[in-house]
């Protein structure tokens, strides 16, 4: 027996009408961009659309198939192709013809849609009521984006959304769905599967990463959560078949909760338990606590669907991987916009989820409701934790309110004031800069080597708060600051602007890519790189202190260039640290040269042609510590590190684990 | 009805951790020779997830040992890319291309041997307790001996992969034999 469902023609109208406005706002802004924001670009995409349209409407009308894969797919490229020319070939007007014709294609895709589409909500009044919700809504949320988020908005939620839709339209769950034993219907089987496969995704950027963070070690915590997940996911195939659908109704609203107060407050939990408990044992409750009430409540949907109709195991599985598939492009369409967002997606999904696993109606209500407040306060919530975390971390600083918070793919950022007024930046909760950083760390390891060098070009590798830019900006010829993740440099900009002077310099310039991928491809070469990325604690910053990075930093130093690295471990200290580093530096660079001021190291690598004696190292030292410096030659230095091991990407584990 | 559900088991976990070790290495690879950026380990999800996707529409007996072998060869097509033009831009293209290949062998994988090992659950455990060794070895392994990993850990999986395969029953064997029907779509299930 089968029956019609209408939510998902529903869902595709809507998704639709929001890709068409997402389309038509992408088309203007990147015309207005990078063309004129005069009349001509209105002109050429409103004609272009409706001509398209008319085109879209003739072939419907004549086409068998309902599909419109082939031209979502060209409409999308259309529309990537407009992105690329305008970028290839900006301000020309004499591309316009091509513009128009490429919007047309998309234009044409409309009319396709209504063409073949006009039965599908029960009548046209129906489809075209539908799909133009989900066009004013497209037109609100993409002008809000791009006032929000930038020009990068526009230019992702067209394909981003249309993905999303064809992913659904092709691999997603069917409109007609067959009655079945269990979960009622198999309509109510496949979205379940799905939202499981959806929220998997979501949820391993939310709470494990949350979770993450709350530890001081960043390696160790992401490995063990990353395995809590997995074991979380096993624990609920093992349950599976024990778990009846009446009991699954029951925990999924304590499961919501259980997240929540988690993910809300993971980070004193940890603090009290680090009190009462050695690290390790801390850990391993942490480790239950995200394998029992995360993971787990997902992984008894699948065998439990497939156990009673094995032949239907890859239909199954495949709802599942979709699911999943969203999820990843829903994730990269909210990540830059904030953990709420995610939250917020994440909250819409598992309440959708709770109401196909037959939860009442009232208790629906109630998770909405708390769901909603609990987005509301989130902030509040994250940012009061946050304090008393830090208390915990930094009792000497006194922080008593986190002015700012901010969630990247690749750092939870904040900034902070501390008792004495003071902002301090912090990453990934870890202290980054302070004000005392700027007169210290910044001068011997941006202003003194540009100082030496006299009017440098500039390489800045990690960004932080860039108070190295502001200390060596009136020196240098021009820096490029590079940084894996411009929403620091976005916070650094505002925040510690006292510091970085980005204002009112004019000799900078910002290229968001990793300091790798940046010294590998591009064609520059610099007088000097500064490397200012944190100290290794995780695998993907070590990357950073080996042979092999120190080797792509020598390729793109001119002959007088010189590389300037800080460590925070102090050379004559018992740690191996700062001593691994400076050995590795010395296998790639010809000469390389420390200063060592206090606990802080300085190391400076250059080529053979670039050589200084003691004085001159010294007399250009304009700073207090002058007399007090010891200065190491580069002969000295070889001698210092002659029996020490270097690093390399086979044994990063000494430097992150030290 | 099963003669030897131990091999089948070791099976399924051994195939759980060659999944985790080609994927985390499929990870590590474009972490170590392209970018840290988050659009690296997207591709590589991504793309394995939609190879994964296609793997389950796979209909046929005979397929695993090809998909085990052009999975680990779609790797090493990739790691050799990554030596010969490191931080290229075409690595993420080629990156993704072989992620879906590598990614059909875990889609074909389930609908394979679901009916080998009963209860379907049993299968799932036993292959994400494999998997879930494979992330810890992964995530170890590319900090205490990264360029080693990403040069042999897929070929080891394989290798253990292929060294556990269970015989077949005689039951099997007569299935085998019989042309494969697929049931209407709209069928209801018995």
């Amino acid at each position: 027996m089968t029956t019609s469902h209408r939510i998902a023609p529903l869902f595709y109208a809507v998704g639709m009408g929001l890709l068409f406005a997402f389309l038509q706002v992408g088309y203007f802004w990147e015309l207005q961009f990078r063309l004129t924001a005069a009349y001509p670009s209105f002109l050429t995409v409103t004609l272009s659309w409706l001509v398209g349209g008319i085109v879209g409407l003739w072939t419907g009308q004549r086409s068998r198939s309902r599909h419109g894969a082939g031209w979502m797919i060209a409409s999308l490229c259309a529309f990537g192709l407009v992105a690329w020319l305008l970028r290839k070939f900006p301000y020309q007007s004499g591309w316009l013809p091509v513009h128009g014709a490429l919007i047309a294609v998309s234009g044409a895709q409309a009319g396709h849609f209504f063409a073949v589409n006009r039965g599908l909500l029960g009548s046209a009044g129906r489809l075209f009521l539908w799909e133009n919700n989900g066009f004013v809504l497209g037109w609100l949320v993409g002008y809000v984006g791009y006032v929000k988020l930038g020009s990068s908005f526009p230019l992702a939620a067209p394909m981003v959304t249309g993905l999303l839709v064809l992913l659904l339209k092709v691999a997603g769950p069917r409109f007609e769905e067959r009655f079945r034993p269990g979960y009622a219907q198999d309509g109510t089987v496949r979205w379940l599967l799905f939202l499981t496969g959806f929220n998997l995704i979501l949820l391993n950027y939310t709470l494990i990463r949350q979770t993450t963070l709350a530890f001081r070690d960043l390696e160790t915590s992401a490995l063990v959560m990353v395995l809590a997940y997995f074991a979380g996911i096993s624990l609920g195939y093992l349950a599976s078949e024990r778990v009846q659908p009446r009991t699954m109704a029951r925990l999924l609203p304590v499961f919501l909760v259980f997240q929540v107060v988690l993910v809300a407050f993971v980070q004193l939990i940890v603090v009290y338990l680090g009190q009462l408990a050695p690290t390790n044992l801390t850990y391993a409750l942490i480790f239950l606590l995200v394998a029992v009430g995360s993971t787990s409540l997902y992984s008894v949907f699948l065998p439990r669907f497939i156990q009673p109709d094995t032949a239907n195991t890859s239909r199954y599985y495949s709802i599942e991987i979709v699911g999943s598939l969203c999820g990843l492009l829903t994730l990269g369409a909210l990540s830059m916009a904030g953990m709420t967002a995610v939250y917020a997606a994440y909250f819409a999904a598992f309440i959708a989820l709770a109401a196909l696993a037959q939860v009442g109606r009232v208790m629906i209500g109630l998770l909405a409701a708390f769901s909603l407040l609990f987005l509301l306060g989130f902030d509040v919530i994250d940012r009061k934790v946050s304090v008393e975390f830090y208390k915990r971390f930094y009792s000497g600083r006194g922080i008593e309110q986190v002015i700012h918070t901010r969630y990247s793919p690749y750092h939870k950022i904040e900034v902070v004031k501390d008792g004495d007024g003071d902002r301090l930046l912090i990453l990934n909760n870890h202290l980054q800069f302070g004000p005392s950083s700027h007169h210290h760390y910044s001068y011997f390891v941006a202003e003194y080597p540009a100082a030496l060098l006299g009017n440098p070009t500039v390489a800045v590798l990690g960004c932080g708060s860039m108070s190295t830019v502001g200390r060596m900006g009136d020196i240098a010829e021009w820096i490029t600051i590079v940084d894996i993740d411009r929403a620091v440099f976005e916070t650094s900009r505002k925040y510690f602007a006292e510091f970085n002077r980005l204002y009112e310099l004019r000799n900078w310039t910002f290229v968001d890519d990793d300091a790798k991928h940046f010294l590998g491809t591009t064609r520059q070469t610099f007088d000097l790189v500064v490397d200012d990325i944190p100290p290794a604690k995780t695998r993907q910053i070590a990357l950073t202190y080996t042979r092999e990075f120190f080797e792509l930093v020598r390729l793109r130093l001119t002959p007088r260039g010189v590389f300037s690295m800080p460590s925070l471990t102090s050379l004559h200290a018992q740690r191996v640290y700062g001593k691994r580093i400076l050995a590795t530096m010395a296998a790639v660079f010809d000469r390389v040269y420390v200063i060592n001021d206090g606990d802080t190291s300085y190391y400076f690598g250059t080529s053979e042609s670039a050589e200084f004696n003691e004085e001159t190292l010294r007399a250009a030292i304009d700073h207090a510590s002058r007399p007090t410096v010891h200065i190491m030659l580069p002969d000295e230095v070889r001698e210092h590190v002659k029996d020490t091991k270097i690093i390399t990407i086979n044994n990063m584990a000494d430097l992150i684990l030290y | 009805m099963q003669r030897n559900p131990f091999s089948r088991v070791t099976f399924s976990f051994v195939c759980g951790l060659h999944l985790a070790l080609v994927q985390f290495s499929y990870f590590f690879l474009m972490e170590v020779f392209l970018t840290s950026q988050y659009l690296a380990y997207f591709i590589a999800l991504f793309f394995w997830l939609c190879g994964f996707r296609a793997g389950l529409s796979l209909r046929g007996e005979k397929l695993f040992l090809p998909l085990l072998a052009f999975g680990v060869i779609a790797y090493y097509a990739t790691w050799t890319v990554t030596r010969v033009m490191p931080f290229h831009s075409m690595l993420y293209p080629i990156a993704a291309v072989c992620s879906v290949v590598s990614g059909l062998l875990p889609g074909y994988f389930f609908p394979w041997m679901a009916g080998r090992l009963q209860p379907i659950r049993r299968l799932l455990f036993h292959e994400n307790n494999g998997f879930l060794l494979g992330v810890l070895l992964a995530l170890k392994a590319s900090i205490y001996c990264g360029s080693w990993f990403l040069a042999w850990a897929p070929l080891i999986g394989a290798l253990l992969v292929a060294g556990t395969i269970p015989s077949r029953t005689a039951d099997e064997r007569a299935k085998m034999s019989q042309p494969i029907i697929e049931r209407p779509r709209d069928a209801e299930p018995a």
